[in-house]
Formats: C-alpha cells, sequence, structure tokens
C-alpha cells in the first residue's frame, strides 16, 4: 500500500475495524511516520470517546461483594508470591545470545511444567488444514513463572520490575503447514520512546541455527493485544520458541538481542 | 422529571464536596488502597457492565467483563494518565475492549444495532459525566453522530461496539469490501470534523 491507502486507514484503525493483512502493514507504517501517529491520537480520542453513546443499565448489585473476594484472593496470591524464596542471582555472562536462549528456554520449561500445553486443534476439518487457524496454543503465561525464569538477573531482581511485568503474557498462533504465524502480547510494559520491542524465532538448544529478528514494534494501545505476523521461510517448528526483547529504536533488525527477554513463547506443536 | 419514578424530582447522586474526585481515588488506588477501588466500582460499575452489556448481550460475560476490567484497573491504575483524556472514557474504553476480546472468542450473534440514540437510563450516566464536569460531552457526541448518513453510522457501530473488521463488516452486510472502507473512512472523517468545530467552539469538551 503506498502512502495515501496506508493514510486512509487510520479512522478504521482507530476503531479496530483493520483486517490482519492491513494491520500489520499499518503498524510498521505507522512506526516510522509522527505525522501519521499525531493523526492517529487525534482520531483515537474521538474513537474512545463514543464508548460514551451506550446505553445505560443497571449492574447487579452482587458485584461489588464479588469484586471485595477477587481482591482478598488477589492479596493471597501476592502473600503466596511474597513468601516464596527469591531465586539465587547469578553472574551476568558475556554471551548475550546464549543468556537469551537460555532464559526463553528456561521461561518455556518452567511454564509447560507449571501449566502444560493445551492443544486446540479441529480434526473435523481437514480440508482446512493451512487456513490460518489456531492448531495450538499456550495458555497464558502465568506471571510468578515468568519472573522467577527471568528475573534471575541481579540488575532487575526487585519487587518493582516484577510489577511493571505484571499481567504480561502472550502467545503463538500457527497454520498446520507452520508456515504462518502470529504472536500476540498482552500488557507489554511501557518503553521509552527510543525504544522498540524486538521479536526473535529462538532455536532448539544445542542447535546450529542462529537467532532471528523477525520484527521490529512499538505497542502504541496500552489496552489492545500487540499481533506480530511472524514473516517465514521455514516451518515455525523448526524453532523452539519466540522470544521479545526491548531494544533501541533504531528503525534496524538487530544480530542479538541486547537484554533478557521479556517474553517467550514455545513454538506449540502441530498434532499429526 | 424523574426518568426513573415518573415524579418530579432526579434520582441522580450529586457528589458532595466531601466525596473524592476520580482523581483522588485514583492516586489512592495507585498506592493499594482497595478501599478507592471500591469507590471507583461503586461509581462506575454500571456504565462499565453496560458497555460490556451493549459488546456482548449476555450477562453472565457481560459481569466477568466489568469484574475483569476494574481489577485490571487495580492493576494497572499507574497506567492512566489525566493528561491524555478523561478517567470514564480510559476506563470505559478498557471494558469496551476487554469485551471485545471475549467477542472474538465467542461465535458472532446478531448485532443490535441503531442503539447509539436508545437509552432507557440516562440517568446513570447524569450522575457519572455531572461529576465529571462533561455533562455535555455525551450530548455533543450524539448530535454529531446523528448527522452521519445512516450507513456510515451503521459502519462504525459494527466496528466499534462489535469489535467486526472490514472484511467481517463486509460480509455480514453482504456488501464489496470497498464500500465498507469508504463508510468508515467517510463517516470517521466527518465525527472528526464536526468534533473539531465542536472543541473550537467549546475547548472544555476536550479537558
Amino acid at each position: 500500500m503506498n502512502k495515501d491507502e496506508l493514510q486512509a486507514l487510520i479512522p478504521a484503525y482507530t476503531l479496530g475495524a483493520l483486517d490482519a493483512n492491513e494491520y500489520a502493514e499499518f503498524e510498521a507504517w505507522l512506526m516510522s511516520d509522527p505525522e501519521a501517529q499525531s493523526l492517529v491520537a487525534e482520531y483515537q480520542a474521538l474513537a474512545d470517546s463514543l464508548v460514551l453513546l451506550t446505553p445505560a443499565r443497571h449492574a447487579p448489585p452482587h458485584l461489588g461483594d464479588d469484586l471485595r473476594r477477587r481482591l482478598a484472593a488477589d492479596r493471597q496470591r501476592r502473600t503466596t508470591m511474597q513468601a516464596r524464596p527469591v531465586m539465587r542471582p547469578r553472574l551476568r555472562k558475556r554471551n548475550r545470545k546464549l543468556e537469551f536462549v537460555g532464559a526463553v528456554m528456561a521461561a518455556v520449561a518452567a511454564i509447560v511444567l507449571a501449566i502444560g500445553v493445551f492443544i486446540l486443534s479441529d480434526d473435523d476439518t481437514p480440508s482446512q488444514e493451512n487456513t490460518p487457524v489456531s492448531v495450538a496454543e499456550l495458555s497464558p503465561l502465568v506471571p510468578v513463572e515468568m519472573f522467577e525464569a527471568f528475573d534471575e538477573d541481579p540488575d532487575t531482581n526487585d519487587n518493582s520490575a516484577t510489577g511493571e511485568m505484571e499481567g504480561l503474557w502472550g502467545k503463538v498462533v500457527v497454520t498446520s503447514d507452520g508456515m504462518t504465524a502470529m504472536v500476540a502480547m498482552w500488557s507489554l510494559p511501557e518503553i521509552a520512546t527510543d525504544e522498540a520491542f524486538e521479536v526473535w524465532l529462538v532455536p532448539e538448544e544445542g542447535s546450529d541455527s542462529q537467532m532471528r529478528s523477525v520484527s521490529l514494534f512499538v505497542d502504541t494501545n496500552d489496552d489492545e493485544p500487540a499481533i506480530i505476523e511472524i514473516p517465514l521461510d521455514e516451518p515455525l517448528h523448526h524453532y523452539a520458541a519466540v522470544g521479545v526483547s526491548i531494544e533501541k529504536r533504531d528503525g534496524q533488525h538487530h544480530t542479538a538481542p541486547s537484554d533478557d527477554p521479556i517474553l517467550g513463547v514455545p513454538v506449540p506443536s502441530i498434532p499429526t | 422529571m424523574c426518568y426513573t419514578c415518573g415524579g418530579f424530582h432526579t434520582h441522580v447522586k450529586i457528589y458532595a464536596m466531601s466525596q473524592p474526585s476520580d482523581l483522588e481515588l485514583i492516586r489512592q488506588l495507585q498506592a493499594g488502597d482497595e478501599e478507592a477501588l471500591l469507590a471507583l466500582h461503586e461509581r462506575y460499575v454500571n456504565l462499565v457492565y453496560s458497555v460490556a452489556y451493549r459488546v456482548l448481550e449476555e450477562q453472565m460475560a457481560a459481569e466477568e467483563v466489568t469484574q475483569d476490567t476494574f481489577m485490571r484497573l487495580w492493576h494497572k491504575a499507574h497506567t492512566y494518565n489525566p493528561e491524555k483524556g478523561r478517567f470514564t472514557v480510559w476506563l470505559l474504553t478498557v471494558a469496551r475492549r476487554l469485551a471485545i476480546d471475549v467477542l472474538r472468542q465467542r461465535q458472532r450473534r446478531q448485532p443490535k444495532q441503531g442503539l447509539f440514540f436508545m437509552d432507557e437510563n440516562p440517568q446513570l450516566w447524569d450522575e457519572v459525566l455531572a461529576a465529571d464536569k462533561s455533562d455535555d460531552l455525551k450530548q455533543t457526541l450524539l448530535s454529531i453522530m446523528e448527522q452521519l448518513p445512516p450507513e456510515q453510522r451503521d459502519a462504525i457501530e459494527l466496528a466499534y461496539f462489535y469489535g467486526m473488521t472490514h472484511s467481517d463488516i463486509a460480509a455480514y452486510l453482504n456488501i464489496p469490501l470497498g464500500t465498507v472502507k469508504g463508510r468508515i473512512r467517510q463517516g470517521m472523517q466527518k465525527l472528526r470534523l464536526a468534533w473539531m468545530t465542536e472543541l473550537s467552539i467549546n475547548p472544555q469538551l476536550d479537558k
């Protein structure tokens, strides 16, 4: 799409009406165009205000008590988390790539052990086997495991870092031929204006393959998941995981992540 | 006249001067005060539920989204920036987006359209918007929405409240994709123009 075509999509973008193929291209363009970002902000303010045109209803009266119960459960969960032993800090390794792979794989292992992988497949529709349906996905990455896996670094092993990452989770959706995949991420942390998220394909540990940067993006909307298409020239299941790191925003794909990943999502296995 | 019972009085709750403002409650919330969340819940639960119900049209799911919205507020209160917009709009936008996420995981129901101008409980809005000093914001939005051709309004409604994409709307209305794109683009451009005009007359609308 040329600039005029992309610009014409701004109103629809703020309503959430873009199709997946339009969305990826639009977001990539938006990232590089400050003028468009400003126009999006204007339209977004208007679009958000339309929520006031909702017919009002009385909520059921029990919701107040229900919220108290949820808060109590949340308090209990936090207390349990704080009571867990703090992981022993490890020395920072010089090889950032190995560190990144290790952290992603540790997270993946912890998550798989903790909650297992849920396979969602539709065996009744073999004729649609290569359509972009969700063949496998991981249930939400449990924040506790994420922090335990990733907060080993003494520089980041503090409460504020944990707080910022709260609610962070992601999932990978892949077609049955493994050649089309999307990664969706919720509650990404806020980053500085000169930073961007970078998506990595992480090879199996011990593999000769290199870790590969496949996407750069900024998350402009705190309340919507960031959905990124993963460009593939070989099936996704040749890799072990998809990782996300925060990098300097220079418009370039990097050869290796500069720091620990903030998110690691194992590549879902495809049922045969 | 009262909307609820027809009497010559109002059930609109006027927040006394001693009532903490939204911003004060949010600051307390950021400090971990559960009572502040419960106070905001009491103030906004009807509207959050209304938004969730508008999208999902199902009580149980709407209740769940309502509570998720407040738990999200509990965990993410620090992400609200008063300089970027009103708390009411921010909170209800969170609710709408959570509801649309839920809706997208379900089989789509027949959307109910034309609800922009149907409100049997306007007093529920009055309570909140009066406290927010934005009484005329909703009226302004209604007025500019009324100026849109119905087909453009419908396309916007399907995208906004039902999370439909261009393709979804084209399939649902059985019209060409390009027509849908045109309706949304033109409709939103007109809304923006009318909105900017209103803002130039009454800058407080955007505060």
